[in-house]
């Protein structure tokens, strides 16, 4: 009887370690003296099976299970576990949400995980705050850069023009006041003013950087620089069209003043050695005639330089009259001039000399005489081998001979 | 010797001036006692409290010193400027450091404000045996205490599990009083 009590017990005992289910055990079966130990395995039967159903919720990650009983100390540790886990859920939780102030302690190696995770992860986001503020700067200071650029782009007076090197399209125009898409036939200020807006549209040249200029006396004149450029990944051309109406003006009129002589108001030597240098170098016929006015010092001497200013102005708009305006008439000195004619030969030329100087002194009112003396020379422009000095030289020889007789003549009739 | 008079109109001493002893005066043994000692002092108290005023006048007593010592301890020995989560680091490693217990958050709901915390090794509790009932109110009231201190209003804490439940950590449920 007793054998079999304790072969109960004992098999009660080996199922509630092993098996599954447990085979309950009826304590009634038992004999008196064994029913106490029977409820206490009974009560150990549920504690291991709590326990079990505990750390099946705990190996599967379920922290919201069913809490073991209070007085069940086989789950003692379990639970401390379980606290930890919790407390582990939440310092993850705070560490997604940034916080990596988060530190594990007394949970060995793991603690010595998590804190190097934490304080690398923390390591990083100063280092990466570092960084940003950094780009954050330079992206500031860009930015300032930038608004400068697009301030002083706008306000410049000058066109820049970027074309799509392939469609053609503008894609850039400083003038443009919107955001609106760019009109292909350029907007009304372009239109109107950049007469050779087709040809910057259809720009076409390998090069990689070229100046040059465009327009005339009414559409106004243009310089143009042209240099490739790469624009948001594609290949374009960039125009910066700079009006220089006025600057070519205002060249103008110095180039004209420095050719000019302010005396007479026709041009100066400057001019005719320029001129001449040019008709030599394209080998044109010309006929040059070198005039030198009689008695200039006599009448400075006597009447007063007002009056020689006068003498020379009367023979300078003689001279005006009696030539062609294609004629190229200058003062090359006080009293010395020069004719170049393009056409013609040298015995009409001289006959056209005579008869002014005759002319000349008919006309004359001024209380002294007047008169100019000549000389004549013809160029051949293909045949020519002599220079400037030289054509001149030989004039000034042939004005000399007739300045001999003038010089008489003059010299008489004061 | 008569009166004294240095001590004549003095005010009734409060928490802070007993706080405020000189460390020196231990200058042999330092300022470090056994867990035993302390616990030694809060059961015999506990007892008494329960033989003389009943169980739930002892907890209520418990409970409100705690928190005193809750409010002290936040304001003289934690920094309560900090935002919520560096709060709670601090106060964890200040209550290791003092040797009152391990801290640990199982949940807080930054928008009701409440507070799920567990304490093991609890110089209260840990290691005691299986009484049936939650030991720990001073903790309750400590809690509370340091909570309505960072906080700036009015917090109760919950001892729900305890060693002496059978559990092994202390766990508290605090949140704002309503």
């Amino acid at each position: 009887m007793e054998k079999d009590n304790c072969e109960m017990l004992f098999e009660y005992l080996k199922s509630i370690l092993y098996d599954s289910p447990i085979r309950p055990l009826h304590v009634e079966e038992l004999d008196a003296p064994y029913r106490k130990l029977g409820l206490g395995l009974q009560y150990l039967q549920k504690a291991v099976e709590e326990m079990q159903a505990y750390t099946k919720d705990l190996s599967q990650g379920n922290l919201s299970g069913e809490f073991p009983a209070r007085d069940n100390f086989l789950c003692a540790n379990l639970k401390n576990l379980h606290a930890n886990l919790n407390h582990l859920t939440w310092q993850a939780k705070e560490v997604a949400a940034g916080d990596y102030s988060q530190h594990v302690s007394y949970l060995g190696e793991f603690s010595e995980a998590f804190n190097t995770m934490t304080a690398q992860l923390k390591e990083r986001e100063a280092l990466l705050k570092e960084e940003t503020a950094r780009v954050q700067k330079r992206a500031e200071v860009i930015e300032g850069y930038n608004e400068l650029l697009v301030e002083l782009t706008t306000k410049r007076n000058e066109w820049i023009l970027v074309v799509d090197a392939n469609s053609r399209d503008i894609v850039y125009c400083n003038k443009r006041k919107d955001e609106k898409k760019i009109d292909p036939e350029f907007c009304h200020i372009c239109q109107h003013r950049l007469s050779f807006r087709n040809k910057i549209l259809n720009w076409q040249e390998s090069g990689q950087y070229k100046v040059w200029e465009m327009g005339d006396e009414e559409q106004g004149f243009y310089r143009i620089t042209t240099f490739l450029i790469e624009w948001q990944g594609r290949n374009a051309y960039a125009h910066i069209v700079v009006d220089i109406t006025d600057d070519k003006k205002a060249a103008d009129k110095l180039t004209s003043k420095a050719y000019c002589d302010p005396g007479t108001g026709i041009q100066n030597r400057l001019f005719f050695v320029e001129y001449m240098e040019k008709v030599l170098e394209e080998k044109r016929d010309i006929v040059l005639c070198y005039m030198d006015l009689d008695g200039l010092k006599y009448v400075n001497d006597r009447f007063g330089h007002s009056e020689g200013d006068a003498y020379i102005h009367s023979f300078v708009e003689a001279v005006q009259k009696s030539f062609r305006s294609m004629d190229v008439f200058v003062r090359i000195g006080g009293d010395e001039f020069c004719i170049v004619m393009s056409e013609g030969e040298k015995r009409a030329a001289e006959k056209r000399l005579a008869d002014l100087l005759k002319d000349f002194v008919k006309t004359n009112t001024r209380p002294y005489p007047v008169s100019f003396s000549y000389g004549v020379v013809e160029i051949e422009g293909k045949k020519n081998s002599l220079g400037l000095k030289e054509i001149v030289t030989m004039a000034d020889a042939r004005m000399y001979e007739c300045k001999k007789i003038n010089k008489e003549q003059y010299h008489r009739n004061i | 010797m008569g009166d004294n008079i240095f001590l004549k109109n003095s005010k009734k001493p409060e928490l802070s001036d007993y706080m405020n002893f000189n460390v020196q005066g231990r200058g042999n043994l330092g300022d470090d006692i056994p867990l035993a000692v302390y616990r030694l002092m809060e059961f015999s108290l506990r007892e008494q409290l329960m033989e003389q005023l009943g169980r739930e006048e002892q907890i209520q007593i418990f409970r409100k010193a705690g928190y005193r010592a809750g409010v002290y301890f936040a304001e003289n020995m934690l920094d309560t400027s900090l935002s919520l989560n560096e709060f709670i680091a601090g106060l964890q490693r200040r209550m290791e450091e003092l040797k009152i217990g391990v801290l640990r958050v199982e949940k807080l709901d930054k928008e009701t404000g409440k507070i799920v915390l567990t304490v093991s090794e609890d110089a209260d509790c840990s290691g005691l045996p299986l009484l049936g009932e939650t030991v720990c109110n001073y903790d309750e009231g400590f809690i509370s205490g340091i909570l309505s201190a960072y906080m700036g209003k009015e917090y109760s804490a919950v001892e729900i599990d305890c060693w002496a439940t059978g559990d092994r950590v202390c766990r508290f449920s605090a949140g704002p009083k309503e």
